[in-house]
């Protein structure tokens, strides 16, 4: 059960891993200052740093080189983001930060909003949360349907809608709904629920966008602040957790702090944790130092064991995967290599009920980015 | 919000250790049948089992060796799944028939799962199924196994009786395969266990007893010989434990919906023409052969088309009552 959520906008530190071994492509030194949003490699704009401070030291960890940033707490944008308008922001910054979004045609009518769990159904997000985020996120809704030219947007949530916080965004705009839904435990509920919209917009001929609402809340920021993305939000669960919370954070605080920050955990650091997939085993810290982009879920878990075997073929990704793409399938061709436009992966919107409902616990999901991101364009 | 606990989904472990559980029920049985029956049937029967074992022990020991991989016996669960391949092929190996049957029928089985993994990267038919038609084949006209379940099918119509019915027509070892009270309570558990496929079971099952009604109604065959002819012998004993088995099985529900209408169809075909086993286990290679085919054209899934393809066949189904009704 989650009942907590939590807050850290401004660490002492940010720690971001450079991806690189070379130290001659990085663009500071120690004591340089840098502001939020200036790249630190040469060539690119990721990575950024996503606090304004000092440099304070470059250390390999893990076979790459990582920036430690002290933060002065300013928030100081880079003065070239400046030149930029907010279209363009989103475009270059938000396309690869997440590869949550699916964009169905090349004009789309309509965009759906998630915001039900993170990429991960056996993690429940906080009621509250969308609510709480209800004015920067209208603005960006907003900001979507006028800039991209969606006819209506949905935006599901996973309890009762308060009239009030109904009416304020139909205030906004009438085209703008919020939608609850009513889930429950097991994935066929899930799945259900998803089919509700997601079915209904993909056989009835009504071109849907999707997106996750930890992707929307980046938007808000790039549009309400015209930065990039800077905060995270990663969801601590397990039966080692203390306190089950959601933590908002900024790219780059050191995990440490995060678990400090739940109350620590019952177990040792180095037991089992799985990033992300609760079926895909991932060990703690060798690879991820701080928080990273792409970090949605730490599950904390001593005994928890997965055996992945073969697949049996039994069609239970395909039976729960809620836009009715075959992902055994999809899983198989790319394994071989073969094309899987036909199967169109593109539809899909990582939802995880592929890899939580199957029964050899591959992380299916795993296969399905990969085909969707061989033939993903550009979203938007 | 509770997260959903990952206990609650059964595992492949936990289904493969299930099906070994009834299989391994199923055997027990027939071996106390067949000694009740024929001391010499038990005896065979424990040879055949034994003789089974060893050999796909031996052929899967073998296999990991070439491939440099390390063998552990002490890992029971390992071996879970070659031991219930040898118990099937036992089960489904008539006990009269010579060890070279056998024999045959694990080499061939073996063989079949491998090209076709190599092949295919899947298993598009059952190999046991394979295995078991290789091995009757080539050695069907010297054997002649047909004609010997056939003669102890045929000669046991006449004196049929609901108690016999329940507990078995024939004698020997292969009695497990008739006998529907323990085919029932083995269908029971697996579904529960949900270690075979629920709705190919379903769907098959209904379509039999809708073969079985329609004859029953609209021929001069009485019901109990109508229900002999379609479910005799191994025609429930697949229905429960290779029809609705998952890896040969389609992946799609459209395609399973369309594959158990197919098996029951082509078996009713298969058994007028021919007789119980061909009937049996080729109704089944076709229909996985075929459904491997055309599963490939579906690219999505959606219970609007699982709607349409139940209504195509309810109407097929009207259109054969309206034939015989009219004939």
């Amino acid at each position: 059960m989650i009942t907590h959520k939590k807050s850290i906008r401004h660490p002492r530190i940010v720690i971001i891993d450079l991806k690189t071994k070379q130290k001659s492509n990085i663009r500071h030194q120690p004591f340089d200052k840098v502001t939020i949003g200036e790249p630190l490699l040469n060539g690119g704009v990721f990575p950024y740093s996503t606090v304004s401070g000092i440099v304070k030291s470059i250390e390999r960890k893990a076979q790459t080189l990582h920036i430690t940033i002290e933060n002065d707490r300013k928030d100081t944008v880079y003065s070239k983001l400046q030149n930029f308008n907010t279209k363009t922001m989103i475009e270059r910054y938000h396309q690869t930060a997440l590869t949550l979004e699916s964009l169905y045609t090349k004009s789309p009518q309509n965009l759906i909003v998630m915001s039900y769990f993170f990429n991960e159904p056996f993690v429940s997000v906080y009621p509250g949360f969308i609510l709480e985020h209800q004015t920067p996120i209208s603005a960006a809704l907003s900001f979507l349907k006028t800039t991209y030219g969606f006819k209506k947007i949905i935006v599901l949530v996973s309890e009762h809608v308060p009239s009030h916080i109904e009416e304020a965004i139909k205030d906004i705009d009438s085209d703008i709904q919020l939608k609850s839904v009513d889930l429950q435990n097991t994935p066929h509920h899930m799945t259900e629920s998803i089919n509700l919209y997601a079915n209904q917009a993909l056989y009835n001929a009504q071109p849907y966008n999707f997106l996750t609402i930890d992707s929307l809340i980046q938007m808000a920021e790039i549009i309400k602040h015209h930065r990039p993305p800077t905060l995270n939000y990663v969801v601590f669960s397990g039966d080692l957790v203390r306190q089950p919370s959601i933590i908002e954070a900024r790219i780059g605080t050191p995990i440490i702090q995060l678990i400090d920050l739940i109350g620590g955990l019952y177990g040792t650091l180095h037991s089992s944790v799985i990033v992300n997939e609760i079926l895909r085993q991932k060990q703690y810290p060798a690879h991820y130092e701080s928080l990273d982009r792409q970090i949605k879920s730490l599950h904390f878990n001593q005994t928890f064991n997965v055996d992945v075997m073969d697949c049996i073929i039994c069609g239970a990704c395909n039976d729960h995967c809620p836009v009715g793409i075959i992902p055994s399938r999809i899983m198989r061709y790319t394994k071989h290599g073969q094309s899987t436009r036909f199967l169109a992966p593109f539809r899909c919107i990582e939802c995880g009920l592929c890899s939580f409902s199957c029964p050899s616990k591959i992380p299916v999901l795993d296969s399905v980015k990969k085909a969707k991101m061989s033939h993903q364009k550009r979203w938007l | 919000m509770q997260s959903p606990g990952i206990s609650t989904i059964e595992s492949t472990l936990k289904k493969r250790m299930n099906m070994h559980i009834t299989i391994l029920g199923i055997t027990v049985l027939s071996l106390l049948i067949a000694l009740i029956i024929n001391r010499m049937f038990f005896l065979r029967g424990i040879i055949h089992i034994g003789l089974g074992t060893v050999l796909v022990i031996s052929i899967e020991w073998g296999y990991l060796w070439l491939k440099k991989q390390p063998v552990s016996f002490k890992q029971y669960e390992l071996w879970v799944q070659p031991i219930n391949t040898a118990l099937l092929i036992a089960l489904l190996t008539p006990v009269r028939a010579t060890y070279t049957v056998l024999i045959l029928a694990v080499v061939f089985t073996y063989l079949s799962k491998y090209i076709m993994q190599w092949l295919f990267q899947r298993q598009i038919i059952n190999p046991i199924v394979l295995g078991l038609i290789g091995s009757q084949l080539l050695l069907g006209q010297r054997l002649n196994i047909s004609e010997t379940f056939l003669s102890l099918f045929e000669g046991q119509l006449s004196d049929f009786s609901y108690w016999q019915l329940l507990f078995g027509l024939y004698e020997g070892f292969s009695i497990s395969s008739t006998v529907f009270i323990f085919l029932a309570f083995a269908a029971g558990y697996l579904i529960i266990s949900k270690a075979i496929d629920s709705m190919i079971f379903t769907h098959t099952m209904v379509h039999l007893i809708v073969w079985t009604v329609l004859i029953a109604l609209l021929t001069s065959l009485s019901f109990p010989v109508v229900f002999n002819m379609i479910w005799l012998g191994p025609a429930a004993f697949t229905l429960v434990f290779l029809i609705p088995d998952m890896p040969s099985t389609p992946e799609i529900k459209e395609s399973r919906i369309i594959y158990a209408f197919l098996v029951v169809w082509v078996y009713v075909f298969f058994r007028i023409q021919f007789g119980l086993i061909p009937a049996a286990f080729f109704s089944l290679a076709i229909s996985q052969l075929v459904m491997w085919i055309t599963e490939r054209f579906f690219t999505r899934t959606h219970k609007h088309y699982q709607k349409m393809i139940v209504a195509i066949m309810i109407v097929l189904y009207a259109l054969i009552i309206l034939r015989l009704l009219v004939a």
